[in-house]
């Protein structure tokens, strides 16, 4: 059986690509994996903290205080895992260059590998809402099935991109440095600290293309409002996923052979 | 020009030890030593007596738990070649950055250029990028890097491997001509003979401490001996693990089996020295009046297959007696076998079936070693001449 | 033989690398089919028969490791082809797989997780990479602890452990002390004996002779020289035939002996001038595959010191030596300085320079190599 060039064996190895990652990540630190649960929960907290009590910022017509933390947690969580995985999947070739001069892999794997260990932050986060909102007396309606597809969609459209990101960073380097800035200018041009009624209105049309956002109010709307967002949205960033996906992985493999003597 | 200087005294380090508890091992226990203009001191010790720590904290990469050391002087270090060179510069621009980074200025290091380019025979590659250059070229720069310094302090780990043979004889001759150069030389290496030529004093270090500081042959020789005792016990462990004796068939078997001087003394141990007056002397069960042959097997422990002897070949049966026990003796007269770790493994056959077996290894050491090469066999043709 | 027979096949294989990494950027896009390139291997051809092991000497920058990461699949052919029949183990960049925080055992599991290998045999795997390295407590801690030997030592174990069918080894037989390069000699030859073939890469030309019937030059990117074994080598070392230096060694190309009986051999020194001349004689066995060793070697004895010519015996009252053919080497030289040691060689006959001399030794076949005498005796107990 094979899909997109891969093999069923190729499951294999990234999941053990996968397990090796996360091994390698928190090696030598003393906590160890207990960093993995940690460093988003410390990241919640204190976008939490600055803007619900520092900003004491607030939705339109609502009070500041655990709705609003329940609003920001929803979204900022998945963009958590957003930002984990390109920046791993970035890293993911560079950064094994001992794997990729030493073994005969299909190299990307690696980034694929890399990718998924966004799932970390995101499960931690959404453990941590999901606390949030049953403490907040919530209960969960059909709608939060949503969040499935949008979730594909999402990881579909971030691995692409990853992928791109971790064959452009062994040609040009600065890609790899100058990542974590481009990072913040993209959550911060994203609205998922704000609603995206507070974009200028010029911009508004823009900002409702953005993928990242389309995803963040597939995930927000179901959970918070037990309702839908408007589907074209869902097609629209399945549609781009796929496209970027696949159109990475064909670059991908024209440098696949070039990769072992650039790293 | 000031005196330079190393001095030690109550140098301590410790390692935190991996895992959730704050284990600590202490690598370098107590030093004290001084280390005076003009000295070369060789470091030799076996694995983890604290070798390359020692050299570390000498060169100021890292520091000690506690004690002080005082270096008078400047320091150059190689621990391991390449670390240094970017990986997107060419050859060339390396040789720049390093002479920045030894403090040259741009005019003094231009005048270096010529001379480390020759040296390192790199040909057009030199204004290529070093990530396209093989791992032995890559050395090759990297040693070349070093042929211009003019050290106060010189550290060097390890016996430096750059390459191929024609490159590692240059590389030799200019460390010796470095070593000569420095004011102060620290060398830590496993070459015993660098030591000795290189070398003006020897400091033996053994489990974080100093076992022995003195003339290099006296230090070299005791740590020869040493290692040789060191792995003896680590031989009687292996040993031990190994099954060494098995019987083959009931009523058979080979109760003991050892080494003895000629003398008759016994060897305490497993050590023999070539050329020693040596037997090996067994006792074996067997039915009461029946008859058996003895095969002795020497193979040398990578796996060479020594020497081969047959009791046949000089007895023609081994006979029980009627308390169903049989001594023997397998007489090697001068040991011929040189240095080297074997095994000995006595067979004995009843009716040319294998009934019994028993193994040991042990160690030939060679007090005389040969010079310029290391053969099986320390047996010395006689060589006469005539003029015609 | 059909190519079923052979283990890798690799034909006219050229292999390009990259010179500008930023150009890579417009293949990526599908813009560019050319990068400006180095090519390190024009047209290679080999063939390795399988559970044969082939050796390819090549100075620094022949392109030896770039040949071995295109036969490993982990560079793509540029032109030319690959076949590899059986699964590959790659010595070579031992340990580059690590990150040196790692502890011996962590390190491990991270290699068997990277060639996954099933979960039933990880413990047995595990124990036998253990003993094999030696480290005792240091397998449990930070390879940033171990001195040089140590992690050689975990390295090799780990990159060995598994049985392959083809070895690419790259230069690593020069690792650790003593003990652990036998070792490490007798772990390779046992994976050979079990009928795995490969290829050794190295400038170390005594490992080739150690571990290869047949070998390779590697020059520049092409195959320059194919043969034997010794006949590389000494095409390798390219040594200069040495001329007499005031003494020569006139001997027949070949000396015989029985083995067990007494040796006697004989051949002549001249001394063209008034000089003190010491010889010295070694006898080697060069089985190819199973090893290069100095059986016999002699101190340096006196022949002379006047201009003349003269007939050297050499005796040994038994041959220690089983039936076979064994290489004579015999060395002219001054003697030795008292301050320095040194020497000044004044004629040698070897076969590294390719003027050796040979012994055939008859009588019976046997597995061992030096059958020294032993005198076997009943003892009253």
């Amino acid at each position: 059986m094979t899909f997109a060039g891969f093999e069923r064996q190729d499951a294999r190895t990234i999941w053990n690509f996968f397990r090796m990652l996360l091994r390698d990540r928190f090696m030598g630190s003393r906590l160890g994996a207990a960093w993995s649960v940690a460093n988003p929960l410390l990241l919640l907290s204190i976008y939490t903290f600055v803007f619900a009590f520092i900003f004491k910022s607030r939705l339109p017509g609502s009070e500041p205080g655990l709705s609003y933390t329940i609003w920001l947690i929803s979204g900022l969580g998945p963009w958590l895992a957003v930002a984990e995985s390109l920046t791993s999947a970035a890293n993911s070739i560079h950064g094994n260059a001992g794997i990729v001069k030493n073994l005969a892999i299909k190299a990307e794997c690696l980034p694929i590998a890399a990718a998924m260990s966004g799932l970390i932050p995101l499960a931690v986060s959404f453990s941590f809402l999901v606390v949030l909102l049953i403490a907040d007396g919530w209960a969960p309606s059909w709608h939060v099935l949503a969040i499935v597809p949008a979730g594909l969609a999402l990881f579909g459209f971030v691995t692409g991109l990853g992928i791109a990101l971790s064959a452009l960073v062994t040609f040009f380097r600065d890609l790899g440095v100058a990542l974590p800035s481009v990072l913040i200018i993209i959550l911060f041009s994203t609205p998922i600290l704000y609603p995206v009624t507070a974009v200028p209105r010029a911009l508004q049309m823009l900002a409702e293309l953005n993928p990242f956002y389309i995803a963040g109010q597939w995930i927000r709307v179901p959970l918070l409002d037990h309702a839908l967002p408007p589907v074209w949205g869902l097609v629209w960033i399945s549609v781009l996923a796929g496209a970027t996906f696949w159109g990475s992985l064909l670059a991908f493999r024209r440098v696949k052979g070039y990769l072992p003597s650039a790293v | 020009m000031n005196k330079r200087q190393v001095y030690v005294r109550d140098l301590c380090k410790d390692f935190r030890l991996a895992g959730p508890f704050m284990r600590k091992k202490r690598v370098l226990n107590s030093l004290n030593f001084t280390i005076s203009d003009g000295e070369r001191i060789g470091i030799i010790g076996g694995n983890g007596a604290g070798k390359t720590t020692l050299l570390q904290i000498v060169a100021g990469i890292s520091d000690p738990s506690s004690g002080i050391v005082q270096v008078d002087g400047q320091v150059t270090s190689i621990f391991s070649l390449g670390i240094g060179l970017r990986d997107d510069l060419t050859g060339r621009e390396n040789i720049f950055i390093d002479g920045e980074l030894q403090g040259y200025s741009r005019q003094e290091t231009l005048r270096f250029v010529p001379d480390i380019i020759a040296f390192a025979e790199l040909g057009e590659f030199i204004d290529r990028p070093v990530r396209n250059y093989s791992t032995g070229m890559k050395s090759r720069l990297a040693f070349s890097l070093l042929v211009h310094i003019d050290p106060e302090i010189l550290v060097i780990d390890e016996a430096l491997s750059v390459g191929d043979v024609r490159f590692s004889a240059k590389a030799q001759a200019r460390m010796h001509e470095l070593a000569a150069r420095g004011r102060i030389v620290i060398l830590v290496s496993h070459s015993m003979s660098a030591i000795r030529t290189m070398c003006t004093r020897c400091i033996w270090l053994d489990g974080g401490r100093i076992r022995m500081d003195g003339e290099p042959n006296e230090v070299t020789q005791a740590y020869v001996e040493n290692v040789s005792q060191a792995r003896e016990e680590t031989l009687k462990k292996r040993v031990r693990r190994a099954p060494n004796a098995e019987s083959m068939r009931p009523g058979f078997a080979i109760k003991s089996m050892q080494f003895i001087l000629d003398a008759g003394e016994k060897i305490s141990g497993e050590v023999l020295q070539s050329k020693e007056q040596v037997a090996l002397i067994a006792e074996a069960e067997a039915p009461p009046g029946s008859g058996c042959r003895a095969v002795l097997e020497i193979d040398r422990i990578d796996g060479l297959k020594i020497c081969i002897s047959d009791s046949v070949e000089s007895l023609p049966l081994l006979l029980a007696g009627s308390d169903g026990r049989i001594s023997f003796k397998a007489e090697f007269g001068s040991l011929p076998l040189n240095i080297g770790l074997y095994q000995a493994s006595l067979t004995l056959l009843h009716n040319a079936v294998p009934v019994a077996r028993h193994r040991r290894s042990f160690e030939v050491v060679n007090p005389m070693p040969h010079r310029g090469g290391q053969a099986i066999l320390v047996t010395q043709m006689a060589i006469s001449s005539s003029r015609l | 033989m059909t190519d079923t027979a052979y283990a890798i096949i690799a034909q006219s294989l050229r292999k390009l690398l990259p010179l500008e990494r930023a150009s890579l950027f417009w293949v990526w896009l599908g813009r560019a089919r050319d990068v400006p390139c180095l090519e390190v291997l024009k047209g290679v051809d080999l063939k390795v028969a399988k559970g044969e092991m082939i050796g390819v000497l090549g100075h620094n920058g022949a392109g030896k490791t770039t040949l071995l990461r295109t036969l490993a699949g982990i560079y793509p052919a540029d032109s030319g082809s690959v076949a590899v029949n059986g699964d590959v183990g790659a010595l070579f960049e031992l340990g580059g797989f690590g990150n040196r925080h790692l502890t011996g055992r962590a390190f491990v599991r991270k290699y068997f997780l990277l060639f996954e290998v099933q979960k039933e045999q990880r413990v047995r795997l595990m124990r036998e990479v253990e003993e094999f390295a030696e480290l005792g407590d240091y397998f449990d801690q930070k390879i940033l602890t171990y001195s040089t030997g140590m992690t050689a030592r975990l390295y090799f174990a780990a990159a060995t452990v598994i049985e392959r069918e083809i070895y690419l080894i790259d230069e690593i037989l020069s690792v650790g002390d003593e003990y652990f390069q036998a070792k490490s000699w007798s772990r390779l030859r046992e994976r050979l004996a079990g009928g795995a073939a490969g290829i050794l890469v190295t400038h170390d030309w005594s490992a080739v002779l150690k571990l290869c019937r047949t070998a390779r030059i590697l020059e520049d990117g092409e195959i320059v020289r194919e043969g034997t074994a010794d006949e590389v080598v000494r095409d390798y070392l390219k040594l200069p035939i040495p001329e007499p230096n005031g003494a020569e060694i006139i001997a027949e190309k070949s000396f015989s002996a029985v083995s067990g009986a007494p040796m006697h051999l004989e051949f002549d020194v001249v001394l063209h001038k008034d000089i003190e001349v010491e010889v010295s004689l070694s006898i080697e066995h060069l089985q190819f595959g199973a090893g290069w060793e100095i059986v016999l070697l002699n101190e340096y004895s006196s022949v002379a010191s006047t201009r003349g010519c003269y007939r050297l015996r050499v005796e040994l009252d038994r041959t220690p030596l089983s039936a076979g053919n064994y290489l004579v080497n015999i060395f002219l030289a001054s003697p030795a300085d008292p301050l320095t040691g040194q020497r000044e060689t004044l004629h040698t006959r070897s076969w590294t320079y390719g003027n050796g001399l040979t012994m055939q030794v008859t009588g019976e076949e046997r597995p061992d190599l030096t059958p020294f005498m032993t005198r076997w005796q009943q003892v009253a107990s």
